[in-house]
């Protein structure tokens, strides 16, 4: 039997992908198109929602004995590979699904892992080496990424990768077979065709439509100005990106006067610039804490109503509402007040079991109503006092100390430290889980003999999981 | 049930209210009666009702009719990627994309396209307290009269503070 008669393609994809409805458009379009075309899956379960591996074999009808086609695709023997995510795209090249003879269309978006995901830090694995392979051992790898093709459509990604496998030309079929296959499927004819020619075009390399760009990123005001000038006189190059990033962030945080406390002390941290950099990073991060004020002021603004209704594919015309999920907690409310008032109610213990029982629940807050929205709002106007709050005083003391820290060490160990701010993130229970890693990291650099290395290091392993024990073994070793 | 023997049966409604839930279950588990307890959650799987309704939406939206749709979503910018909600959850449209603060490096969580609306990721942050980045988005398609009447009304005052706040914002802008 000859194997330029025979057409094999293997299409992986996970659950929900539309894998399954795409298997049957390629099996009606052979069948419609004089040929005894057959599909199978095999369901796999892989760590997200089970990646499945559809078969489809199809032969040229009219010969004088049926074909015998097979059930499952066999390494070293598939024309076409189609795979709905990245790491699909890998799994197809370890199982030897592809091979230099082997037409590969694959997305390059990835569906994360559940490792990837719950790691408490950045836990995703690269992506450069699957393309690098994918280029390498297939005859000829189609990538794009499919799933912002489909959003771009409004489509589902099933469609972009019939659209892709057509656009391909590697079946010998027209366009318009395939578009009569998505007809004669009945499901969302519609969006079908148009995720269909969005990845049909993909496939041929016809260009996407240019992006807007971003805003220029230079000041507006007086103050800006003034700051930005400021920093470039300060400032050794490497830090300017982020010290403008911090800058702009503080001034929306608090006002100029904060972002300029803020240039004081990166200014005061010496003169190495790798030091600086980071230190421009995560103190803007560090002076930007997410109090009640901070959270109040992101939900009620007009841009974050604008991004929900673009999240949520609202059309004009729609009505949104919006509900948030928020639990302050009888903490969040004493650190809103002013300190003294805040410190009194925490420290007495009859005050805050009789106040407790007012925060144990968690409230549904609904931002676009009024009452709430003016609530919010009221809060976010808090800014103004936000100096005498309790919170303040208690992170500006921390802030301190951290730069005194910072200072007092050699560059090396510095950076290290300087870039334990990112334990510290999250809001109640995490945010003191977190703050509570970095206390008992810096506790063990002040009790001494501590290198630069040995703060990456336990550092790594207070982001290794929740409880803390990879950080307690680290620090008894 | 009671016929079964079951001493101590509960019905509850809203199973994807997590802490209504979780507190059933504590009341069962620390019930004084004997012998085995029921607690039937009643809720039906969110996947299969957004299978079914679906269609039925879709063709209600195109025939001009009111039609309320939820999702949930993360706010990016309160979001500090600490995953927890992931780590609590699990659900596959629950997920991570690169974070679009500059100067954040870990990625922030993101409820995907795929959401059916089951809203437990919210709960679920909720009920732990997590973080007040969760929001569920109710988008009316065809409002009627009141919704219309009620949108204008609170379009006009929102509007009007927020481009009051916005005003401000620009003055200490950067």
């Amino acid at each position: 039997m000859s194997k330029r008669e025979r057409i094999t393609i293997a299409v992986l994809g996970l659950g929900g992908q539309g894998g399954g409805v795409l298997a049957d458009w390629i099996v009606q379009l052979g069948a419609a198109n004089g040929y005894v075309a057959q599909g199978t899956s095999v369901p796999g379960v892989a760590q997200r929602t089970g990646a499945t591996v559809y078969y489809i074999e199809m032969f040229p009808a009219g010969s004088t004995a049926p074909p015998v086609l097979a059930l499952m695709p066999v390494p070293g023997d598939v024309d076409v590979v189609v795979a709905s995510e990245l790491m699909e795209a890998g799994r197809a090249i370890l199982r030897g699904f592809v091979s230099k003879d082997t037409l590969l269309i694959g997305s390059t978006h990835r569906v994360y892992a559940i490792d990837e995901k719950s790691a408490m830090g950045d836990g995703r694995a690269s992506g450069e080496r699957i393309i690098a392979a994918a280029h390498e051992r297939s005859r000829r790898f189609i990538g794009f990424d499919m799933d912002a093709t489909a959003d771009r459509a409004g489509s589902v990604i099933s469609s972009i990768m019939f659209g892709a496998l057509a656009g391909s030309g590697a079946l010998p079929f027209s366009r318009g077979a395939f578009e009569d296959a998505i007809r004669g499927g009945g499901k969302a004819i519609e969006p079908n065709l148009r995720g269909f020619a969005a990845g049909f075009d993909a496939a041929e390399g016809k260009e996407e439509p240019a992006r807007i760009a971003p805003a220029a990123n230079g000041p507006t005001t007086d103050a800006g100005r003034a700051l930005h000038a400021r920093i470039a006189a300060t400032l050794p190059p490497q830090a300017h990106a982020f010290a403008v990033e911090g800058v702009k962030r503080l001034m929306d945080y608090q006002d100029a006067a904060y972002a300029a406390l803020y240039l004081d002390r990166l200014e005061s941290l010496g003169g190495n610039p790798g030091v600086l950099t980071e230190a421009a990073r995560h103190l803007a991060l560090w002076m930007s804490y997410e109090d009640t004020i901070r959270v109040a002021a992101l939900k009620v603004r007009a841009s974050r109503f604008a991004r929900v209704r673009d999240e949520v594919k609202a059309a004009d015309g729609q009505i949104v509402q919006l509900t948030e999920y928020m639990h302050p907690r009888l903490e969040e409310i004493c650190e809103t007040l002013p300190a003294s008032l805040g410190r009194r109610i925490l420290a007495s213990a009859a005050l805050s079991r009789r106040l407790k029982p007012f925060f144990t629940k968690g409230r549904h807050v609904e931002t676009t109503s009024l009452r709430w929205f003016l609530m919010l709002s009221l809060l976010a106007g808090w800014r103004r006092w936000r100096r005498g709050t309790l919170r303040y005083q208690v992170e500006q003391a921390r802030i301190v100390d951290w730069l005194a820290l910072v200072r007092s060490a050699d560059a090396a160990t510095a950076l290290e430290l300087v870039k334990c701010q990112r334990l510290i993130k999250g809001y109640g229970d995490t945010f003191e889980r977190g703050l509570g890693n970095y206390a008992r990291i810096v506790d063990r650099y002040r009790a001494g003999d501590v290198t630069a290395t040995d703060i990456a290091r336990l550092r790594d392993a207070a982001l290794a999981d929740e409880d803390g024990k990879a950080l307690t073994l680290a620090l008894a070793s | 049930m009671r016929g079964v023997g079951i001493a101590w049966a509960k019905t509850r409604t809203r199973t994807y209210d997590v802490a209504g839930m979780r507190d059933a279950i504590r009341d069962a588990l620390t019930a004084p009666e004997k012998g085995p307890k029921v607690l039937v959650a009643q809720s039906e799987c969110q996947l299969n009702r957004q299978r079914r309704l679906k269609p039925q939406l879709a063709k209600a939206m195109k025939a001009g009719e009111r039609v309320v749709r939820e999702r949930f979503g993360v706010d990016p910018d309160t979001c500090t990627g600490d995953h927890s909600c992931i780590r609590l959850s699990g659900c596959p449209s629950l997920t991570i994309r690169a974070n679009p603060d500059p100067l954040r490096e870990d990625p922030v969580a993101h409820v995907e396209n795929s959401c059916v609306g089951c809203g437990v990721c919210g709960e679920v942050s909720h009920a732990a307290v997590l973080c007040p980045s969760f929001y569920k988005a109710r988008i009316i398609a065809n409002p009627n009269g009141r919704d219309r009447v009620r949108q204008r009304l609170r379009g006009w005052v929102i509007g009007a503070l927020q481009k009051r706040s916005a005003r401000k914002l620009a003055a200490r802008a950067f």
